[in-house]
């Protein structure tokens, strides 16, 4: 369904939940690996998923342009994938840097994630890389996402998501190559 | 310099910007493309998993999750309230009133017929006044619905007074 009709049917009360679920099924399998990728463990991206849908929910019948729905929900995912792994650090009265120690350790032994060693070990790279950096990489490389959408998600201006790429995938490269 | 040879002279200045951040562009691109990322396309493959039916369930889930209960009225228009109460009077009528008394039956043969055509045709009861009056009828229904509803309550919501439906 397209994202203007699906707005449109939203504000009737008729159709407003097969408005919802229709939205949901088009963008759940977006929302859950944009939030897998930042906070890796399942259970979290599960969560993140779930708590983006709600502040979807509660927000669309205000939202407007349909033409952002996309890079609109994304934005929200992304700050829900922020706050969880904050979440994580109050919880475990820890700091973010054991936090993402901890994630990269959950790469070698969670059951939910395997693969092969350069696939892993592009992961433990990510989670050395600045959190803004490890966001635009993600939605540039695994995404293909276009500069002016990942602008609109993180407000970043296109030319410094550029800078910011570039200098991602040459850290990424000295760390995958060991040079 | 002309007005044209200005404008033409500017519009050259904005393409020449405009190709040499083109060359850059170009050459950023062509730099990505021989790195190891873009190299090994196996490496665009996440190496996670979830849990078999997922996404399948994840639907289901949401919307249990994110939509608010669908409200069912109890009561779909007044008549509708009218007959439960009608219906629901005759049920406690039929298991709480006691047996006629035969005591009160005889004082009531007492008094005669035409004394008690009287009284009905000249004295305004309160129970006439009670069902000629909506808002009163309205209230005195809803006040025996309340009391009916306190017995079941574990199938009805009390704040909101209405009948819940799982899922939307």
């Amino acid at each position: 369904m397209e994202d203007s009709l699906i707005l449109e049917q939203f504000k009737s009360d008729d159709t407003k939940h097969s408005a919802f679920r229709a939205l949901v099924d088009k963008y759940k399998e977006r929302v859950y690996w944009h939030a897998r990728k930042i906070v890796i463990d399942h259970e979290d991206a599960d969560d993140v998923t779930q708590e983006t849908f709600i502040k979807v929910y509660r927000a669309l019948k205000d939202f407007r342009e349909a033409s952002q729905l996309f890079t609109w929900i994304y934005r929200i995912a992304t700050n829900e994938s922020l706050n969880q792994l904050k979440k994580k650090q109050k919880r475990q009265a820890t700091s973010m840097d054991e936090v993402y120690e901890e994630l990269e350790n959950s790469i070698d032994s969670d059951h939910l994630i395997s693969g092969e060693e350069i696939q892993l070990k592009l992961q433990k790279a990510l989670l050395q890389l600045p959190e803004k950096q490890r966001l635009v990489f993600n939605m540039k490389y695994f995404d293909d996402l276009k500069y002016d959408e990942i602008s609109e998600i993180t407000g970043t201006s296109v030319g410094g998501l550029k800078a910011s790429y570039h200098l991602a995938v040459k850290k990424i490269e000295t760390y995958l190559t060991g040079a | 310099m002309t007005k044209k040879g200005k404008h033409i002279k500017i519009n050259q200045e904005a393409d020449k910007a405009y190709f040499d951040k083109l060359t850059d562009e170009i050459m950023n691109r062509v730099e990505l493309e021989d790195s190891l990322l873009y190299r090994d396309s196996s490496l665009k493959a996440l190496p996670f998993t979830t849990p078999d039916g997922y996404f399948d369930q994840l639907g289901d889930k949401m919307m249990s999750n994110s939509v608010e209960p669908k409200v069912i009225p109890l009561y779909a228009n007044t008549w509708l309230k009218y007959a439960a109460a009608v219906i629901l009077l005759f049920v406690v009528a039929v298991f709480t009133l006691k047996p006629a008394d035969t005591e009160t039956n005889n004082l009531l043969a007492d008094i005669s017929e035409d004394a008690i055509i009287e009284y009905a045709s000249t004295e305004e009861s309160a129970l006439d006044e009670l069902f000629l009056d909506e808002e009163v009828m309205e209230i005195v229904l809803d006040d025996l619905m309340a009391d009916i509803a306190f017995t079941y309550e574990d199938m009805i919501d009390f704040e909101q007074g209405e009948f819940f439906s799982e899922g939307y």
